[in-house]
C-alpha cells in the first residue's frame, strides 16, 4: 500500500491510492489497520 | 555444564525468554557469538506494542521504558498530497509505545546482570546437537577452549543467519521467502522529529517514513534501490529527497543535521515451519523476517518468547508436554 513496486505501473500505484483512501474514510478498515497495527493479542 | 534451557543468541528474543524462564524457576543458559558492544551497537526496531511493555514489565525490566518511552495513539498516512491521521487508540483502544530495541537490550542484560544469570559473550562455534533425543547438548568455544552444555532443551533466538535453523535437516523444515525490489535506506539524527507522530508516506518517487526514538533523535527512510550504496547517499541528498516525499507543513517543519547512523537494508519476508524440531525450538528472527513496516519483527519475537516459556513452564510444573507440542502452531498464527 506503501511502497512503489517496479513491476506494478501506473495501475498498481493508482490501486495503491484508492487502499489509502479506503483504509483512512472507513471505519472498518481503519480498525483492522490498527488492530494489527497495535498488536495482536498474546 | 548442565541446564534445562540453552540458549542460542543474546538479542532480545533469547534475553526475554531468560528472564521469563527465570521468574517461572527454570534455569537457562545464554550463548552470544558476539560483545555486549556488538550486540547494543545495532540499530533496529524502535516500537513497541503493549504485549511487549507487559512483557518487559512481568520480568522487572520496563521501568525506564515507562520513563523515556513515547506513548503514540495513532498515525499519519501521507498520499496524494495530503495527510490523514489514523487515531489508533480510538479504533482499538491500545497504544503503541516509542523505544528503541538497543534500550529493550540494554534494560534486559541489566535485569540478567543482576539477577546473575549466566550469558557467555563470544562464544564462537556455537552448535546446537542431538536434539532429535532426549539428550540435547550444545557445544561452544571460548577463548580457544571447547565446552558443552548438556541441557532439557534448546531456544534457537540467533535469528536470520543463526546456526539454529541452519542445523536443521532441510527434509524437516519448509521455507517461504519473498524477498522484495527495494530496500529501505535509514538515518539517525540528533534532531527533532518532525511530527509528533509518524508519518508513513506514499509517494511517486518511492515509499518514505518519519519516525523517531525520542523528542530529540529522529529517524527517517526512504525506499531505495537494491543496487544503492551508503555512499551514493550523502546527507544532503538523503534531506532533499526525503522532502520530495513528503507534503508540504511536513518539509516545512522538517529540522535537518548530520547524521549519526546510515544504513540500508532489504525487505524480506520469510517463513520457516515449523518453529520445534524434536527438543530444539527457533524463536524470533532465527524463524520468521517480515519487513520493517511497524516493527513487527521485534515484537513478533516477545510474543514467540513468551509462548515458549509458558509452554516450557507447563511441562516443568504439570509434566504436560501439551503447550511445547503447541508451541510452534501458536506462535505460527501470529506471524
Amino acid at each position: 500500500m506503501l511502497h512503489k513496486f517496479p513491476d506494478t505501473g501506473t495501475i498498481g500505484a493508482r490501486i495503491q491510492l484508492h487502499e489509502l483512501d479506503y483504509v483512512t474514510s472507513s471505519k472498518a478498515a481503519m480498525t483492522s489497520l490498527s488492530e494489527n497495527y497495535v498488536g495482536l493479542p498474546f | 555444564m548442565r541446564t534445562k534451557v540453552a540458549i542460542i543468541g543474546a538479542g532480545p528474543a533469547g534475553l526475554l525468554l531468560g528472564q521469563l524462564l527465570r521468574s517461572y524457576g527454570i534455569d537457562n543458559v545464554i550463548l552470544e557469538r558476539h560483545t555486549p558492544d556488538y550486540v547494543l551497537g545495532r540499530i533496529r526496531a524502535g516500537l513497541l506494542e503493549e504485549g511487549t511493555v507487559a512483557l518487559l514489565d512481568e520480568v522487572g525490566a520496563g521501568s525506564r521504558a515507562h520513563r523515556e518511552g513515547l506513548v503514540h495513539d495513532g498515525i499519519e498516512l501521507a498520499f496524494g498530497g495530503g495527510r490523514h491521521r489514523i487515531d489508533m487508540k480510538a479504533a482499538t483502544g491500545k497504544t503503541v509505545m516509542i523505544y528503541g530495541q538497543t534500550e529493550v537490550t540494554l534494560d534486559l542484560m541489566n535485569a540478567r546482570k543482576a539477577a546473575g544469570l549466566s550469558t557467555v559473550y563470544e562464544a564462537t562455534d556455537v552448535t546446537p546437537l542431538d536434539f532429535d533425543t532426549d539428550r540435547p547438548r550444545v557445544t561452544y568455544k571460548k577463548d580457544g577452549v571447547t565446552h558443552e552444555i548438556a541441557c532439557d532443551f534448546i531456544a534457537g533466538c540467533d535469528g536470520f543467519h543463526g546456526v539454529s535453523r541452519t542445523s536443521v535437516p532441510a527434509s524437516a523444515i519448509q521455507t517461504f521467502e519473498r524477498v522484495y525490489p527495494f530496500g529501505w535506506l535509514g538515518i539517525l539524527s540528533e534532531t527533532p522529529p518532525v511530527s509528533h507522530e509518524l508519518i508513513y508516506s506514499n509517494h511517486a518517487r518511492g515509499f518514505a517514513l518519519c519516525t523517531m526514538r525520542s523528542m530529540h533523535r529522529s529517524r527517517y527512510y526512504l525506499q531505495c534501490s537494491l543496487d544503492d550504496h551508503i555512499d551514493q547517499w550523502p546527507d544532503d541528498k538523503f534531506w532533499d529527497e526525503l522532502k520530495r516525499r513528503l507534503d508540504q507543513k511536513a518539509v516545512d517543519q522538517l529540522v535537518t543535521g548530520p547524521s549519526i547512523e546510515k544504513s540500508i537494508a532489504p525487505l524480506r519476508s520469510f517463513v520457516a515451519e515449523p518453529m520445534r524440531f524434536g527438543r530444539m525450538f527457533l524463536t524470533g528472527d532465527a524463524a520468521h523476517i517480515v519487513p520493517p513496516t511497524g516493527a513487527k519483527g521485534l515484537n513478533l519475537a516477545a510474543s514467540d518468547a513468551h509462548y515458549l516459556a509458558v509452554a516450557l513452564r507447563e511441562y516443568y510444573d504439570e509434566k504436560s508436554s501439551a503447550g511445547i507440542d503447541a508451541y510452534s502452531a501458536t506462535a505460527l498464527k501470529r506471524v
